[in-house]
């Protein structure tokens, strides 16, 4: 009996591992090796024609991590990399955008179905097209946004609205447009956790007479924590891989000033053809995203044991 | 009779075989757009009439993606033609030694291309290229608003240049359209400029990473252009706008002026059409001779490509006066080979040949002349400029460390 238990077992395992396999090869080949190979490239100077790629020590440089030196120096990389950090503290704020929506159009009601799928909108949209819509928008001369603030007198018949054409600025707007897909994604994510929810505690907290906020403070944010672990890792990872709408909407412009890792890595690689100094800055992008995904299942797994 | 005609065939087969291998011809092209491939379709079905028994295969593929691609294929599995730019960007894969030589081709042409054409084409002292068309950069301008400022004439050197811009700003009109979304249209400015002020063979020497960005030399040219940023000559909204919403202000009478390649010539609204003139970019110095931007497109045979008899064959046809004539007749731009003719009421075509015929040198662009890294460098440090004139030195010396790095 015993013994055939674990027979069963071992053609389970080998079972297992078959129909595993397809997705594992193909997870190796797409994920595991390129991660390997651009830490190997970033120790390169591979000009993408070459056909050998030898690491800079064997190459007659003194470092063999001449890329990350000159990353150290490189006024473009610290910019991008601030403009990350803008990223991660900014885009962070369509969460609660997106909590506040799914708290409000949680109803049994009609038209809050189509006002969700009105919100749900640009979520279907690929973010080229939406960078490409918040481009027109945020136009200087001939945008929706000019018109409008001419419309009701904040601009002067003579005066632009230069928001996009600002070194300073130029990042808050292009944050704007990413969040406004975002916050829809949040809002559904949210939406599923609150449709989850334990109905009998909510009623027995109303019962006992708790204010609206004490019930959201002390009852739902905790009953939808799963819902936000996951809004928290996505909004993060988006805020670290934001690319497509930047390459649209500014290019990194005006000269790097909204410029960010992934895609400062894209233009060194691919326009600059620098493999092995993109390389290097995707490493140091792919270590902040690892430092901080770790740190904060970190924290979360914590949390759940110390409350079971 | 019947054996007559069937030695008649095979000697027909014999002769063909001693002409053109037969076989194949692949072309990569990148030209993507309805213009020039339309253009390239229409010499093709040519060349297919002239040589029937070559099976030729075109793949279009679209310009950025071509840019990228060409790295892994023309090393490894190169077609028999390719298209591609003059110049130095040509240059780095000539030293690596992936560009078949048309010296031959070339012997039979002469007198045909102008000395300015051939130097964007030879590298140490051999022919690599075939140029088929180029196009000339200049001034754009509405003759309308330069009456309602009061500009008498189109200005002929960069002190008329800084006091039309005056005129106009104070009629409130924007002297200057310009948009650094992508930032090369910033680069044409550097080129004119340092071209006026510094020469032709000096920018070619500074673009080809032998020369010095921070030298007083550059300094003079972009103080030159500083006086045009500082007297209000470009728009405040530039960064935010790419080159065809640029030229909207010039359509839309928001603005006077606007340097472009004439590319731009073929759009202009019938609207404004009766108001858009050209004039070529002031002197700056009247001691220097005056060289022009002319970024010329050209085919080469790829070092590896397997089919070279019938490559040079195709490079031939491509030289003909009567082909780049057909073939610019359709793209609208200029043909290198100075024996075809161009469509003579197109005042725009014919302002470009008289100005690139007269022509001391011809660069290719600053993003073709230099490195891809120290044009990137360069560029966004030229917009940075527009909007921060005082930072020149800062600018200047990163476009040089990047130099050094990259010519190191």
């Amino acid at each position: 009996m015993v013994g055939s238990l674990s027979f069963m077992q071992k053609r389970d395992h080998k079972t297992a591992w078959r129909f595993l396999a397809p997705s594992l090869i193909l997870y190796g080949l797409y994920v595991i090796f390129p991660i390997f190979f651009s830490l190997y490239l970033s120790i390169t100077q591979w000009d993408g024609v070459s056909a050998a790629v030898t690491p800079l020590c064997l190459d007659g440089e003194t470092s063999c991590f001449q890329n990350f030196i000159d990353l150290w120096n490189d006024d473009v990389f610290w910019m991008s990399l601030k403009n990350n950090i803008a990223w991660l503290l900014f885009f962070s704020l369509s969460a609660p955008l997106g909590l506040a929506l799914a708290l409000l159009f949680h109803v049994k009601a009609k038209a809050a179905n189509f006002y969700k799928s009105l919100l749900f909108m640009p979520m279907v949209f690929s973010l080229v097209v939406v960078g490409t819509i918040w481009s027109w928008f945020l136009q200087p001369e001939f945008g929706l946004v000019e018109f409008l603030l001419k419309g009701i007198g904040l601009l002067k018949e003579g005066e632009n609205f230069t928001l996009m054409a600002s070194d300073r600025w130029a990042t808050a707007g292009l944050i704007a447009a990413a969040s406004w897909p975002h916050a829809a994604y949040c809002m559904v994510l949210y939406l599923a956790g609150l449709s989850n929810l334990q109905k009998n505690v909510i009623e027995a907290a109303e019962i006992e007479g708790v204010s609206r906020w004490q019930l959201l403070w002390y009852i739902v944010l905790p009953m939808l924590r799963p819902a936000t672990v996951i809004v928290v890792i996505v909004t993060m990872i988006g805020a670290l891989r934001a690319f497509d709408l930047i390459s649209i909407m500014t290019a990194g412009g005006p000269a790097n000033s909204s410029n960010v890792l992934a895609l400062y890595m894209y233009q060194q690689t691919f326009e600059n053809f620098r493999y092995g100094y993109g390389a290097a800055i995707s490493v140091v992008l792919f270590a902040i995203s690892l430092l901080l995904i770790l740190l904060y299942l970190r924290q979360t797994l914590k949390d759940e044991t110390g409350r079971s | 009779m019947k054996v007559l005609s069937l030695i008649g065939i095979a000697l027909a087969g014999i002769t063909s075989t001693a002409l053109a291998a037969g076989g194949e011809l692949i072309i990569n092209s990148m030209h993507s757009d309805p213009t020039s491939k339309k253009a390239f379709e229409t010499i093709l079905g040519d060349f297919k009439k002239e040589h029937a028994d070559i099976k030729v295969t075109v793949n279009t593929i679209d310009h950025e993606s071509y840019k990228v691609q060409i790295r892994t294929w023309l090393p490894n599995n190169p077609p028999d033609v390719a298209t591609w730019f003059a110049g130095n960007r040509a240059k780095f894969f000539v030293e690596k030694k992936l560009v078949e030589p048309l010296d031959d081709v070339f012997s039979t042409t002469t007198g045909q291309f102008s000395e300015g054409a051939m130097a964007a084409i030879s590298f140490n002292g051999k022919k690599y290229l075939m140029p088929t068309n180029y196009y000339h950069w200049g001034f754009y301008y509405r003759k309308d608003l330069f009456q309602k400022a009061g500009v008498a004439a189109p200005p002929k050197t960069w002190d008329e240049l800084i006091a039309a811009a005056q005129k106009l700003r104070a009629a409130g009109i924007i002297p200057i359209a310009i948009g650094t979304k992508q930032a090369w249209p910033s680069a044409a400015w550097f080129d004119f400029i340092n071209m006026r002020v510094n020469g032709y063979p000096f920018h070619m020497n500074l673009l080809s990473g032998k020369g010095n960005y921070s030298s007083p030399e550059v300094k003079k040219t972009m103080a030159t252009w500083a006086q045009l940023v500082k007297v209000g000559g470009f728009p405040e909204t530039a960064p935010a706008m790419t080159w065809q919403e640029a030229s909207a202000l010039l359509w839309q009478g928001k603005a006077a002026m606007y340097l472009m390649g004439n590319f731009i010539s073929s759009e202009i609204p019938s609207s404004v059409k009766a108001q858009v003139e050209f004039f070529p970019f002031p002197i700056i110095d009247p001691k220097i001779p005056t060289a022009q931007v002319a970024p010329t497109d050209v085919y080469f045979i790829p070092a590896k490509a397997k089919n070279k008899a019938n490559a040079k064959l195709f490079m031939t046809f491509l030289a003909r006066a009567d082909v780049q004539q057909k073939y610019n007749e359709v793209t609208g731009l200029l043909p290198v080979n100075n024996k075809a003719k161009i469509d003579v009421t197109n005042t725009f075509l014919k302002s470009g040949q008289q100005i690139l015929g007269q022509a001391s040198g011809l660069s290719q662009f600053f993003d073709r002349d230099a490195e891809p890294e120290v044009a990137k460098v360069g560029m966004d440090g030229f917009v940075e400029f527009m909007r921060y004139p005082e930072r020149t030195d800062a600018i200047l010396s990163r476009i040089e460390n990047t130099r050094k790095r990259v010519h190191r």
